[in-house]
């Protein structure tokens, strides 16, 4: 089956993007090189099509009850035109998905679910609706636009005459000059830098594209494909979806247990009731190697000769030629600097456990 | 979805279907892969040096250790002809990125040809052209 061409795809075939099947998507792995564009957003403004991810609109008079007993988050304590990431677990505690929600109103709240898990998050939020509560499937009429780095707030006041005095995880209704139109705004993204994902519907894409590319020239804005989008997250460690949890983890497992909230009742609940105080078997981290190599999804984690983990990321940073990884370790071996070693074929190659924020 | 033209293909060389180059002189061959593979590969980061006196066979992966790495993936280096792993190049290794600026003239390692008679089943320059035209269709 040919790949889904986003609203964007004529735009990346002009510009000449490597284009692949990205999970039934055509979209591009990068436009001129994974490194270019990695350090592109760590220092100046890059953007990427993110249209492939969904966006589910819910709302109705018991439309917090529905968000909040399926999330982990406190959606309660959410202010107006706030953003929270969050995970939704199923009965066992594992995690189905992660995603950001925004509160649009007390009874309406914006969603972006994981392309590749669209349809599973869809029937997963349908089976626990409350009566009372409309969910709206618009994945297929929205084109998501990230603007994400250092200069991305210089470019979005010039676009737009917004001020921009948002903060991080927050969004807002911007209005772009040359379109002379207002989309929902937010202030968030998936790369560690500070950053913008536009909400924009499919007709207004090309031309909103081309407004930002106009306004960013000065700050020498580039388009970014997903080989820096992965990068880009790896190295802040923030989980990639079906790949760092596949129906196999819990919250309290990865490095985002502030997720789970435990003020409210929620799916799964029960069940991290008790692993916490059971005991959390593993832990995800962030992992340099002392050493040449690359860890790779699936390498084994050792310790005194002891396997006690697992690779489900890894990369070299671009720009620095260090391996670099993600992965579960037993909890106790969790702390900065714990010595660890990484089976890369027939080596082993040293690493420790680093902060990815430090 | 990219096409070949703007590639080099260099002459003198023996290719195989897995994008490796072989220059074969005397019972030398060396090897290294080919600018069709760096196009597809982009940003390789990292050469997982081959080993030296290990013995190499024909179309099969470099074992235990032998493989050229992007951001993205590990490719594994798939010997071109059988025999003796004689010598790596060290600069390669060292400064990877070199394999993008030219991959014929920065070979990845030497081995002594084991057995002549595979060198027949390598592509020559035409046949390897059309096997990666027919790869991008």
């Amino acid at each position: 089956m040919a790949p889904k061409r986003t609203p964007l795809a004529e735009i990346h075939e002009e510009i000449g993007g490597n284009m692949v099947d990205f999970s039934g998507f055509y979209l591009p792995t990068h436009y001129t090189s994974i490194t270019d564009e990695h350090e592109t957003v760590r220092n100046a403004v890059g953007v990427f099509d993110v249209s492939h991810m969904g966006n589910f609109r819910i709302f109705g008079d018991t439309a917090l009850d529905t968000v909040d007993n399926i999330l982990t988050q406190d959606i309660k304590g959410m202010r107006m035109k706030q953003l929270k990431y969050t995970h939704f677990l199923n009965e066992e505690g594992q995690i189905v998905d992660d995603m950001i929600i925004a509160k649009l109103g007390d009874d309406h709240y914006f969603s972006v679910p994981n392309a590749a898990k669209i349809k599973l998050d869809w029937d997963h939020f349908n089976k626990y609706r409350k009566e009372g509560t409309v969910m709206e499937n618009l994945s297929e009429d929205y084109a998501i636009i990230a603007v994400q780095g250092p200069k991305a707030v210089d470019v979005m006041r010039k676009a737009t005459t917004n001020p921009c005095e948002m903060k991080f995880f927050n969004c807002d209704y911007m209005h772009f000059k040359d379109l002379n139109k207002t989309f929902l705004v937010w202030r968030s993204g998936y790369t560690g830098e500070d950053g913008f994902e536009l909400m924009i519907p499919n007709e207004d894409a090309v031309a909103v594209w081309r407004s930002i590319f106009k306004h960013g020239e000065e700050f020498g804005i580039k388009p970014i494909g997903l080989g820096a989008r992965d990068t880009l997250r790896l190295e802040k460690a923030l989980l990639l979806s079906g790949q760092d949890f596949d129906f196999n983890r819990t919250s309290l497992e990865t490095n985002v247990t502030w997720v789970v909230k435990w003020n409210h009742d929620f799916v799964g609940k029960e069940v991290l009731e008790k692993q916490k105080e059971d005991g959390i078997p593993a832990k995800f981290v962030a992992f340099k190697l002392n050493d040449r190599g690359i860890p790779r999804t699936g390498m084994e984690i050792f310790k005194d000769g002891k396997k006690v983990g697992i690779v489900t990321s890894g990369t070299m940073i671009p720009g620095k030629k260090i391996g670099f990884g993600l992965g579960y370790v037993d909890f106790d071996l969790k702390e900065y600097g714990t010595e660890i070693v990484i089976k890369i074929k027939s080596r082993e190659v040293p690493a420790v456990i680093v902060n990815p924020r430090a | 979805m990219s096409d070949i033209t703007g590639l080099e293909f260099p002459e003198d060389l023996k290719y195989t279907k897995t994008h490796e180059w072989a220059k074969i002189e005397g019972d030398i061959a060396t090897v290294g892969i080919t600018q069709y593979a760096t196009h597809q590969l982009t940003d390789i980061v990292y050469v997982e040096a081959p080993v030296i006196g290990e013995n190499a066979v024909q179309s099969k992966e470099l074992e235990p250790e032998g493989a050229v790495e992007s951001v993205k993936a590990s490719t594994p280096i798939y010997s071109p002809l059988s025999g003796e792993i004689l010598e790596v190049n060290e600069e390669v290794v060292d400064a990877p990125e070199m394999l993008n600026d030219d991959p014929y003239a920065n070979w990845i390692y030497k081995l002594k040809i084991g057995d002549a008679s595979e060198i027949d089943n390598l592509f020559d320059l035409d046949p390897y052209k059309k096997h990666c035209e027919a790869e991008e269709h």
